[in-house]
């Protein structure tokens, strides 16, 4: 079993239900630290902005974040889900610098003003949890339940592939622009349908 | 309690639902998912950002635009800025500057006229026919295309004859006076048209009787100060409306406008469908796009055929499965109101003004724009009169309410002590649940300015002579921050509601959470208030009871368990057996036709009809059955003479419309009794600045100048203006401020507001905003100011220490125009024009056109308390408090604007 996302490119409109919809039920204040996020990129040569990409954190097989943190703070399930146990968490922020999708988050004092008894400092790093929780009691993930353009989807990795035929596993020379930080290679859990239509201005002119 | 003020129309579909359909009698249908995704061939969206306003239908239309496209289909996306929709089901973006449609159209239409006759005014032959105009179907079915005589045509028979009445039923049709129809004012010098024979089929061969020439003159619009007149709309009469006029107009090429042209008027690639948006018709001349778009459709045929239409978003399939719950409630006691006059929801400012004119100037109020229907003492330029403000006099009524009339036929109104006639006007407004007020209204300063020039109506709500506004809502939105009482609701999660879903089935909401303190549902209030009114009238719970439907206190969940108590008895009902607990688990049972069935296209009857007739040798009368409006619309109390002079329909469609203009002339006549007893004209005075006609038969195009150079005091004089240095402002709706109300939603605010210098997502002062947090809580016997919202701003800058959260709302600005202005994303500016200033943080992006800017539409009216300038970056700041052209709704999405600080 490994748990991955879906994400149809054709049919996202960049609404953010998926965004919002997890800052509310993960409480995550309003602020800027958001798992996942919604933007409109530009293709390389394209004239104008028109690829949406929906992304939180890709649930790698070979997490570049573990790798990097010397704390054993996070830890990769049996079933694919990779989550931090932010008590363990002393701020070295090297897992920040090694995702290549800036997908580790840290927050400040107005977002996250409450310390945890258990945490070791202010803000350790939080992240998608692919909300286990939900995940444990046969749920989807919020942002899945809640896509309005019904782009998302989330299940096992195979399972999902055999579903849509034409999807890729993210990857760097298709979505140069999902690759915020570097371009380790991390086996993202992250399907995506490709979109290919590009958009004439003018009828060519 | 008595009744109410009427109104017509609302903030956010005024020029559409006023123009409708009825003045062309375009008869396009609109689509669902299933037409859409089965046989639709080609979708233009008008500017459509329905994905994002529309959220209930935003999957259908995705799926279904998916099948379309598998099929080939194609979406076309036509505005100035590339919205989300645009982007997410867009094939091709034609890149317009905003408010100039009609003059796309106009281009359009002048490439078919050219592909269709020659210089000489014969048909081409070197043309394909599918690209060129079906001249036997315009004579046909389309009414002012062409010139025509004076006639009477028979409805039954089609019949045409001329000079005198048949007396068989026959109706007498107007001439479209030599020069004046729609295609001599696009050809306008060009006089191919006028050497064109009348001829071909029956109606032409009939007009040819009278008029040998399809159009007896070139375009014979003229204006009153000949070539020194000021307007751009003028100077265009004599213009043809070419492709190549219209892409100097619209930014788009020459040849775009061709291709657009020929996509429409090719049978091959019907259907059709056309999606309109709210900034089209939200616009100054709003309501001409409606007419110019109709027009377009009319004659390249897109009508009469499944999926050739016009209309908004599509969902699924609507309707209720068979053995759904029917929940009604009767109020047969409840009298209904009184006659009054249907004034536009634009016009209650004015109402107010006019009821308090003297205590306004007295307090101060600078009365730039009490009405005031002379326009060289006007600041803000012509105001458009009147959308029925002048109609709101107190009237004489028999004692069952009727008004009586007086000898002439006019209404009759009462003196009051004085001898002069009583104005009424507003005196109350009970501001349910909403935020025109102050928000939503063009110019909230001046509505500001006003309602602190009011006199305190407070202590003396009863009183009339001080005007009282009360707010029942649960958002402290500006409008409940101006008024004298506010009263707290419920949210939408913690009142019992019956909802209808956008495009879908009604849905039972019960109450998810109590209501906090004194919060009232919505029902509950009303119950309360009439309880006390019944009180203070000796009249006990009789009011409240005729509310709730005869049952005292009865709410909506009583009405709809009884409903499903009888439900869930009927065995033909999808409740039989059912328990209440099941129904309130899932209380939504759509109907069960499955999704995108398969839709074949066909055709009307009269599409069918029209086809065979234009298939034969068309020598005899076609019967084209068209409907269109003669008295029409609100303020359409008319003396009987003027009733009996109505223009009539022509039975054909028009684009030419005579009553579109006699109707404008005549709104609101039988309550201007007063006038007439003045010696004053009755009636809309139909005069621009120099005493041409503000409103004309046909869609022409309006240059955007004019309009600017009106509402900014330039055209009598007041002001000078450098447009080449002015940005087109428009107000799209984004997702994230669907409505206003969403404003201070900090999840959403953070979507569009920014810090300075900072990314799309910093921006957030949650916690800091006036309407949130413990700062506000006024305990019982204190008293409180309100401060501004935006706490951690001051004179324009975020205060010391507050950097990271003092933020502004985004304005899209195109990277060429941003490079040359030198303005970087994320800079805080001031953009503003005579009517306003806003600051704001530019967002530069490539999908907005060059010479525009977009400030999304529902932030709140914040001024600073220096300067003046509003940090709420609300978009009505900017919009002058006038009147759209025609019907006297919002023409809120057009504005000029310099920049003034960055
Ligand atoms: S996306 Fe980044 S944070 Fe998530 S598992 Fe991969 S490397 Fe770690
Ligand atoms: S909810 Fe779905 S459609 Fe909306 S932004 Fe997220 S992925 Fe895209």
């Amino acid at each position: 079993m490994r748990y991955a996302f879906y994400f149809d490119q054709t049919r996202c409109m960049s609404c953010n239900s998926c965004s919002v919809s997890c800052k509310d039920w993960n409480q995550v204040n309003p602020g800027p630290v958001r798992w996942r996020k919604v933007n409109t990129y530009k293709a390389d040569g394209g004239p104008i902005a028109m690829f949406n990409l929906a992304m939180s954190c890709n649930h790698c097989e070979e997490p570049a974040c573990k790798a990097a943190c010397s704390q054993n703070a996070i830890i990769k399930k049996d079933n694919g889900i990779v989550y931090v146990d932010r008590s363990k968490c002393i701020g070295l922020q090297l897992c920040i610098t090694a995702c290549p999708f800036a997908a580790p988050h840290i927050a400040d004092d107005k977002q996250e003003p409450e310390q945890k008894a258990s945490w070791t400092i202010a803000h350790p790093m939080q992240k998608c949890d692919m909300c286990m929780s939900r995940v444990e009691k046969g749920e989807k993930p919020v942002c899945v339940a809640s896509c309005v353009g019904h782009a998302l989807d989330f299940g096992d990795f195979e399972t999902l592939k055999s579903k849509y035929r034409d999807a890729v596993q993210l990857n760097s020379s298709d979505f140069p622009y999902a690759y915020a930080n570097n371009t380790t290679e991390t086996g993202p859990s992250m399907l995506i349908k490709k979109r290919t239509r590009t958009v004439t201005l003018n009828n060519g002119n | 309690m008595g009744g109410y003020a009427k109104y017509t129309h609302d903030y956010s579909f005024h020029q559409k639902s006023f123009f409708g359909t009825g003045y062309t009698g375009y008869n396009g249908g609109s689509a669902d998912a299933n037409t859409v995704a089965s046989a639709v061939n080609n979708i233009v969206l008008w500017g459509s950002n329905a994905l994002s306003t529309v959220n209930s239908s935003a999957y259908s239309e995705i799926r279904s635009v998916e099948m379309m496209k598998q099929r080939g289909g194609k979406v076309w996306f036509i505005g100035p800025e590339f919205v989300d929709t645009g982007v997410t089901l867009a094939d091709t973006w034609y890149q317009m500057r905003p408010y100039t449609d009609t003059a796309l159209i106009l281009g359009m239409l002048h490439h078919m006229i050219t592909n269709t006759f020659d210089i000489d005014g014969n048909i081409r032959n070197d043309v394909d026919k599918k690209l060129q105009l079906d001249v036997n179907y315009i004579d046909t079915m389309v009414y002012g295309f062409f010139d025509s005589p004076e006639y009477y045509v028979n409805k039954e028979t089609g019949a045409i004859t001329f000079d005198k009445d048949p007396l068989d039923g026959s109706v007498k049709v107007n001439a479209v006076p030599e020069g004046e129809s729609l295609s001599a004012y696009i050809m306008g010098n060009d006089d191919r048209l006028t050497k064109a024979d009348y001829t071909g089929n029956y109606v032409a061969n009939q007009f040819a009787t009278k008029q040998a020439k399809r159009n007896g003159s070139i375009c014979s619009y003229t204006a009153a100060a000949g070539d020194a007149t000021k307007y751009q709309t003028k100077k265009d009469f004599l213009i043809p409306k070419t492709p190549k006029w219209a892409s100097a107009i619209t930014g788009i090429p020459e040849q775009a406008i061709k291709d657009l042209a020929e996509l429409y008027f090719n049978p091959d690639n019907h259907p059709i469908y056309s999606e309109w948006c709210g900034a089209q018709q939200k616009q100054a001349n709003g309501v001409i796009n409606m007419f110019a778009l109709q027009a377009l459709l009319i004659l390249s045929k897109t009508w009469g055929q499944t999926g050739d239409g016009l209309g908004r978003a599509f969902g699924g399939s609507r309707g209720s499965a068979n053995g759904t719950l029917r929940v009604s409630i009767s109020r047969p006691d409840v009298p209904s109101n009184p006659t009054t006059p249907v004034i536009s929801c634009t016009q209650w400012h004015n109402a107010i003004k006019f009821a308090f004119k003297d205590q306004l100037a007295a307090n101060g109020y600078n009365a730039k724009y009490i009405p005031d229907w002379d326009y060289a003492n006007s600041e803000s330029g012509v105001y458009y009169e009147d959308g029925g403000a002048k109609a709101l006099y107190t009237w004489d009524r028999e004692a069952d309410g009727k008004i009586k009339t007086t000898a002439d036929g006019y209404y009759q109104w009462k003196n009051g002590e004085d001898g002069k006639p009583l104005i009424a006007g507003f005196r109350f407004i009970l501001n349910s649940g909403g935020n025109i007020p102050m928000n939503q209204h063009m110019d909230p300063n001046d509505a500001r300015e006003m309602f602190e020039a009011l006199d305190l109506g407070s202590t003396e709500p009863d009183n009339p002579d001080t005007f009282c506004m009360v707010s029942f809502d649960n958002f402290l939105s500006p409008s409940p921050r101006w008024s004298d009482y506010v009263l707290p609701a419920a949210t939408t999660w913690e009142q019992e509601d019956i909802i209808s879903i956008s495009l879908g089935n009604s849905l039972y909401i019960p109450v998810v959470s109590n209501a906090p303190g004194q919060a009232k549902s919505q029902w509950n209030f009303t119950n309360d208030f009439l309880k006390a009114v019944g009180n203070a009238k000796g009249v006990g719970d009789e009011l409240a009871t005729k509310f709730t439907g005869g049952v005292p206190n009865q709410q909506i969940e009583d009405l709809v368990k009884e409903a499903f108590g009888k439900a869930s008895v009927d065995s033909s009902s999808l409740y039989y057996g059912k328990k209440w607990e099941d129904f309130i688990n899932n209380p939504y049972a759509p109907k069960t036709a499955s999704e995108y069935a398969p839709v074949s296209v066909t055709k009307t009857t009269l599409r069918n009809n029209l086809d065979t007739y234009l298939a034969g040798d068309m020598s005899t009368a076609f019967v084209p059955t068209i409907e269109t409006n003669e008295k029409a619309g609100y303020g359409a109390q008319w003396l009987q003479s003027t009733i009996d002079a109505c223009p009539k329909s022509s039975g054909r469609f028009h684009v030419y419309s005579d009553s579109l203009v006699y109707c404008y002339e005549h709104r609101f006549e039988q309550w201007h009794g007063v006038l007439a007893s003045q010696g004053l004209p009755t009636g809309q005075a139909n005069k621009d600045f120099e005493g041409d006609p503000l409103v004309y038969p046909i869609p022409l195009y309006y240059a955007y100048e004019d309009y600017f150079n009106e509402a900014y005091g330039v055209m009598n004089g007041k002001n000078t203006l450098d447009m080449s240095k002015g940005y087109l402002l428009t107000t799209t709706h984004d997702r994230y401020r669907a409505h206003s109300s969403q404003s201070e939603n900090a999840y959403l605010r953070e979507l569009t507001h920014r810090i300075k210098g900072g990314g799309l997502y910093s921006g957030n002062d949650w916690n800091e905003y006036g309407n949130i947090g413990a700062a506000q809580e006024v305990k019982t016997g204190e008293t409180a100011s309100l401060t501004r919202l935006n706490q951690t701003i001051a004179n324009g800058q975020p205060m010391a220490g507050k950097e990271n959260v003092s933020s502004w709302s985004e304005v899209w600005m195109n990277d060429q125009d941003a490079a040359e202005e030198v303005i970087a994303d994320g800079q805080l500016i001031t953009i503003g024009n005579p009517v306003g200033d806003v600051r704001v943080i530019a967002r530069v992006t490539d999908r907005v056109v060059r010479g525009f800017i977009g400030l999304h539409q529902g932030c709140w009216y914040d001024p600073d308390p220096v300067d003046g300038v509003d940090d709420g970056g609300c978009a009505n700041t900017l919009m002058a408090q006038r009147p759209s052209r025609v019907d006297h709704g919002n023409g809120q999405q057009s504005a000029m604007v310099w920049i003034k600080n960055k």
